[in-house]
């Protein structure tokens, strides 16, 4: 458990965006901005005091010491700055997987020194710091299903059938992406995204089976197989996006990895003794 | 009376399958778009038609808006859709019923946020006025095809930016 907190700890830390020097008003104030002024952090972005503030809480963190206090910070710099940047107009969804895990394992923590007493604040047991590593995987799994509900809810239940549009939208994100660098997109892409539309049934069978994914997420908590084979799923999910429609989202693959497919986990079973698997 | 409530409805809640998965489903389901919660709802809207927005110079020729503007089309677009809506939602509309001035009020909204995060070192020299610009892709008679780009706003860089 100490290497996925090692992981996490890395990945909160780059997650979070710290220029937020462009943000400098929430024109359109989403979440906690509809109640307060957020723009006090992309006034005056977060400098090297606060940077070594968070990475000393992740550390504490990491060594299993004073995790509600170690989290504190980087919680609290993770919404607040996502908060902002997603009150400028546009919505982005990279960084609220890794707030929510943040939020859900903080939740655990704190619910471990209520019910432990001064023990627990200070060094949770190893039940408590399981907890905490099963809040972050209930996270990942309803934020994958929920995007496979909204799918299905926004589409009147027709997703599926309406799946060959999809070619229009990978024309749209492969020129979008021309535009963010003038770099032509494959040739292959353009045959690709034809093909969609040649052979509607293919293009069910390709977006399909990540839909099934997606609705199929809550999967990774029946044991530690079914999560690597979820988070294995989920990354190659991730990677033909990447590949198809320029869209990365490194922190979700990097969350899967970390606490789905949890190579040090494996490494560590193969390692112990038979009759401690 | 009270406890055998709240005992009744936490033996039933923990026999749903999966019960904390579909309790945090349920909640960025009702939360929907309010930071760190979120519904997760893209790609949700599947239609046969979607547009992009872009910035060129003041002879059209195309910027790498992540090196210029740090923000790239993708989300200068969710920008545009926001300041649409505002600008139809005003006079009480839907997205649909935008005028040609309306998109242009929200392109000159968009374009005034990017003007001043324009960096120097990125910007061609020979570029001394942004254009914003709508392409629209549309899926008909199972063939894909590009409108011509309408151009929503222009602005004049000033010196400093």
């Amino acid at each position: 458990m100490a290497a996925m907190r090692l992981g996490f700890a890395v990945l909160v830390y780059v997650a979070i965006k710290w220029e937020t020097g462009a943000w400098t008003s929430q024109k359109f104030p989403n979440g906690l901005a509809h109640w307060v002024d957020v723009t006090w952090i992309g006034k005056a972005p977060p400098g090297w005091g606060l940077k070594a503030l968070t990475a000393a809480g992740l550390a504490a963190y990491v060594w299993g010491r004073l995790p509600v206090l170690g989290l504190l910070a980087a919680l609290g710099l993770s919404v607040v700055i996502g908060t902002l940047g997603n009150s400028q107009g546009a919505i982005n969804h990279s960084t609220q997987l890794v707030s929510l895990m943040l939020l859900g394992q903080f939740l655990v923590y704190g619910a471990a020194g209520l019910a432990g007493g001064a023990g627990e604040w200070v060094r949770p047991s190893v039940a408590w710091q399981r907890r905490a590593v099963y809040a972050a995987t209930v996270v990942i799994a309803a934020s994958y299903v929920v995007s496979g509900v909204m799918k299905l809810v926004n589409s009147h239940f027709r997703w599926l059938e309406e799946a060959p549009y999809l070619a229009v939208q990978l024309l749209k994100t492969n020129w979008s992406h021309y535009h963010d660098t003038l770099e032509m997109p494959p040739g292959w892409l353009q045959v690709a995204t034809q093909a969609l539309v040649d052979h509607p049934n293919g293009a069910r069978l390709f977006f399909g089976s990540g839909l099934l994914i997606e609705l199929a997420g809550f999967v990774v908590l029946i044991n530690r197989r079914w999560a690597a084979a979820g988070g294995l799923a989920i990354i190659a999910l991730h990677l033909s996006i990447s590949q198809v429609m320029s869209l990365n989202f490194v922190n979700h693959m990097a969350a899967a990895l970390i606490f789905l497919v949890n190579v040090p986990g494996w490494w560590m079973r193969r390692s112990a003794p038979p009759e401690a698997r | 009376m009270r406890m055998a409530f709240f005992s009744a409805w936490a033996w039933g809640w923990r026999r749903i399958p999966f019960f904390p998965c579909v309790a945090v489903v349920g909640i960025l389901f009702g939360l929907k778009e309010r930071y760190p919660f979120s519904n997760f709802p893209m790609y949700s809207n599947v239609d046969v038609e979607a547009d992009i927005v872009y910035v060129t110079d003041q002879s059209d020729r195309a910027l790498p808006m992540d090196a210029v503007f740090r923000t790239g089309s993708g989300t200068a677009k969710k920008m545009y859709k926001k300041e649409l809506m505002a600008v139809v939602g005003a006079g009480g509309r839907k997205l649909k019923a935008a005028t040609a001035e309306d998109r242009a009020a929200a392109g000159r909204a968009v374009l005034g946020t990017l003007g001043p995060r324009v960096r120097a070192k990125a910007l061609p020299p020979e570029a001394l006025g942004l254009r914003l610009y709508r392409l629209t892709f549309r899926l008909e008679n199972g063939a894909l095809a590009q409108l011509a780009p309408e151009q929503l706003a222009e602005l004049t860089l000033s010196k400093n930016e």
